[in-house]
């Protein structure tokens, strides 16, 4: 059972990954302006956009490395809930 | 106000022009812009800012009214119209930081409704009072999924980085901006950065890294990029981010030279005793109360004192204007919390706002967007007849030049603050007598009442010009 969480969830981020990956790279976006916006604006404003998407995803890797670390308390806690 | 026919200024967007008739302020919508117009105006963006005073209002009108001039504009709107035209150069750091966030709230609010604003122009917002207000109507256009900023560059050369030269090394931003129309650029500004600051998130995401690859960019990379660039998409939420974070950071910037200024306890530590100070404001609010001009402007404003006296007398407006930059923050900062209908702006005056920009007509200088009914020029002539040799009777040429009536203040050798000028110097100035200053005075305008209002001399005169 919990192997096939395991797996479910594993799933869901490459799932994420992919979304953003294909977000940030793939979109048709027809842009126009009278005014030169600057490739050094344009490549920087790239690479933001590319460092949100990472910041999300490991803000999501984070949850799951805290939960190992945390899981023989989170267990602990669970017996004690249990007990009562 | 600017002269009549096409604004000379707004050439660079083909969405429309501005049009001055009688006096009236118009911009056209060209074929090119009317998808957009239309859009915009169907979001009910526009009724909410204007309801809360964030952009200048306007509504349609039948294009007829320009006749053949505007040939195939779709729609023409009229603008209200503003008390005074200013220009990013003579606006104080507070006024600055105000304009910059009113275009990025404006930006952020645009995007809830689907509205991005085409470009980041410091010159589209204006101000009421000390209230910054936004007016190119024809900047805000449909948001396409994931396109980028483009307006950023051009909001941090003509926002940001003035700003930053200030909070960072307390450099204000007046003169360079004056001498660089569009702003200081990225470039200009890491040359100076120190590498702590440099490595700062914000300065780096921002500042260096855009220069940086703005510099390195080869052909060959613009052109790759180039390519794929319409593939390529800013997530809204990463847009709305880097919004946020700009906002965040943009209103905690101070000034970096916090300290006071010869000028910004003024108010405090002038040569008047309270008695006289009644005397000089009494005199100042009998002007307007008989004269009951509209806009005023006030010459040497310091910290507003006498803008304010101005307003409780029954002036719709008053325009300040003041060479110290601390004088210039307390009186803007006054004005936002009394909200008084006043805008004090930097000026040397010994060497005012030219026309200038493209064809030397795109900026204005003061004396062509100065149409005040009166000035007040109070404890100013003395600055520049003896701190910058400006000859007494040009001087008061130019004070007349201003407007039709004023009040003047002259400042006689006897005054401390006459002494103190001259303590270093030798005294070349023979011509510097109440008597010269009077008859000089007497040629250009009738003197219609004086007063002496201080132990050490100094005296008020009323005038109009002949």
């Amino acid at each position: 059972m919990k192997g096939t969480q395991h797996i479910k969830r594993t799933k869901k981020f490459v799932r994420i990954i992919f979304v953003f990956g294909v977000a940030i790279l793939w979109f048709n976006s027809p842009a126009y302006a009278y005014i030169n916006p600057g490739i050094g604006s344009i490549l920087s404003q790239i690479l933001l956009g590319g460092l949100v998407g990472l910041v999300i995803v490991l803000k999501l890797y984070w949850a799951q490395v805290k939960k190992v670390f945390l899981n023989p308390f989170s267990k602990n806690r669970d017996r004690g809930n249990k007990d009562k | 106000m600017f002269e009549e026919g096409l604004d000379p200024a707004s050439y660079r967007d083909p969405s429309g022009r501005v049009y001055i008739r009688d006096g009236r302020v118009f911009r056209t919508v060209m074929p090119y812009a009317s998808g957009d117009f239309e859009y915009v105006q169907s979001t009910g963006l526009i009724e909410e800012l204007e309801k809360e005073g964030l952009i200048v209002e306007s509504k349609q009108v039948d294009p007829a009214i320009l006749g053949d001039e505007i040939a195939g504009a779709c729609y023409v709107i009229e603008h209200q119209r503003l008390p005074f035209i200013s220009y990013p150069y003579e606006w104080s750091f507070p006024a600055l930081k105000a304009a910059s966030l009113l275009h990025l709230e404006i930006q952020l609010r645009s995007l809830a409704k689907g509205i991005t604003l085409s470009d980041a122009s410091a010159y589209n917002v204006q101000f009421v009072g000390p209230k910054p207000i936004f007016i190119d109507r024809l900047s805000l256009r449909r948001y396409q999924e994931g396109e980028f900023w483009l307006g950023h560059k051009q909001f941090c050369e003509q926002f940001l980085n003035p700003l930053l030269i200030r909070s960072i090394f307390g450099i204000p931003h007046n003169s360079w901006y004056r001498g660089a129309l569009e702003g200081i650029t990225s470039d200009d500004l890491v040359g100076l950065l120190p590498w702590r600051r440099k490595l700062t998130w914000k300065i780096l995401t921002n500042v260096v890294l855009p220069a940086v690859f703005q510099k390195k960019a080869t052909k060959e990379l613009v052109a790759e990029q180039a390519k794929s660039y319409k593939n390529r998409k800013l997530p809204l939420i990463t847009f709305r981010r880097i919004l946020e974070s700009l906002k965040e950071w943009i209103s905690g910037l101070k000034p970096a030279d916090t300290g006071k200024s010869v000028w910004s306890d003024y108010a405090k530590t002038h040569s008047y005793s309270s008695e006289e100070l009644g005397h000089k404001r009494k005199f100042v609010s009998n002007f307007i109360e008989s004269l009951k001009p509209k806009l005023v402007g006030d010459l040497g404003s310091n910290t507003g004192d006498y803008a304010a006296v101005a307003l409780m007398a029954g002036v719709e407006y008053v325009v300040g204007f003041d060479y110290d930059q601390k004088a210039l923050e307390i009186a803007f900062s006054r004005a936002q919390e009394e909200r008084l209908q006043y805008l004090p702006l930097y000026l040397d005056a010994a060497n005012p706002a030219p026309d200038q920009g493209w064809a030397q007509r795109e900026r204005k200088g003061l004396n062509s967007r100065l149409t005040a009914d009166a000035i007040l020029a109070l404890a100013f002539t003395h600055h520049l007849a003896i701190g910058r040799n400006i000859p007494l009777p040009e001087l008061l040429n130019w004070l007349i030049s201003l407007a039709p009536h004023g009040v003047i203040e002259f400042v006689p050798k006897s005054d401390p603050m006459v002494k103190h000028m001259l303590n270093f110097r030798e005294d070349i100035f023979q011509d510097y007598t109440e008597e010269r200053f009077l008859s000089y005075l007497e040629s250009l305008a009738n003197i219609l009442e004086t007063e002496v209002v201080s132990s050490t001399g100094r005296r008020l005169i009323r005038y109009s010009r002949r």
